[in-house]
């Protein structure tokens, strides 16, 4: 249980540290880049939504640090082996479905901007490419 | 290879509830339901744990079937 609880503590310190790196970023790219307005609003969009969830997450861990029963249900509901093996069949089916829609897009895309399309294949290669990296090494892994 | 199981079973006899099981066996309620309803199959670390909790072995927790039949 103490493992679980650096580990709990280790994620708040990234979720602070990824608030306070996310909005140093933001505001050297604001002022050196001299983004334009479309640029900015992306950013902040990007930007809000990632604060969000880390915010989110510091006011979710914190209180399991201080409560012994909350700490361990948090343990098993993350270590319990039919919930982490609904975790991989879901990131698997997740994937292939975003390839099939990205590939769908793509050829949508194709009948009236290309840039779009190459946009989009460039991602279906390169998520390929990744997943094909990421299977030899879990395959050499384990 | 067919698994099924005798949780549900021992855990009656035992006056054991699920959430009980779940704690001693440190996995969720919902684990406890999957395994007794045969819709998840244990690893052989949970097996081995819900083994030890019932003070019996594997095989008789656990029941193989061969699916030659298929």
């Amino acid at each position: 249980m103490e493992q679980f609880r650096k580990k709990l503590r280790r994620r708040i310190m990234l979720s602070v540290i990824f608030c306070l790196s996310g909005l140093f970023i933001y505001a050297a790219l604001i002022r050196i880049t001299g983004a334009p307005e479309y640029t900015k609003g992306i950013l902040i969009g990007v930007l809000s939504g990632s604060l969000t969830v880390s915010v989110f997450n510091i006011f979710r861990l914190m209180p399991l640090l201080q409560d012994e029963e909350k700490l361990k249900k948090a343990y098993i509901a993350e270590t319990d082996e039919r919930n982490t093996l609904i975790q991989k069949e879901s990131a698997r089916t997740v994937m292939s479905i975003s390839i099939m829609i990205a590939a769908l897009a793509a050829i949508a895309a194709s009948f009236f901007n290309p840039v779009i399309t190459l946009t989009l294949s460039a991602n279906i290669i390169l998520t390929g490419i990744v997943s094909i990296a990421v299977t030899a090494y879990y395959n050499k892994k384990l | 290879m067919n698994v099924k199981n005798k949780i549900q079973e021992l855990r009656k006899a035992r006056k054991v509830t699920q959430q009980e099981l779940a704690d001693a066996l440190s996995v969720t309620r919902q684990t406890i339901i999957s395994l007794e309803n045969g819709k998840y199959n244990a690893s052989l670390t949970l097996a081995h744990k819900a083994a030890q909790f019932f003070g019996i072995t594997i095989e008789e927790l656990f029941i193989f079937e061969d699916e030659e039949n298929l």
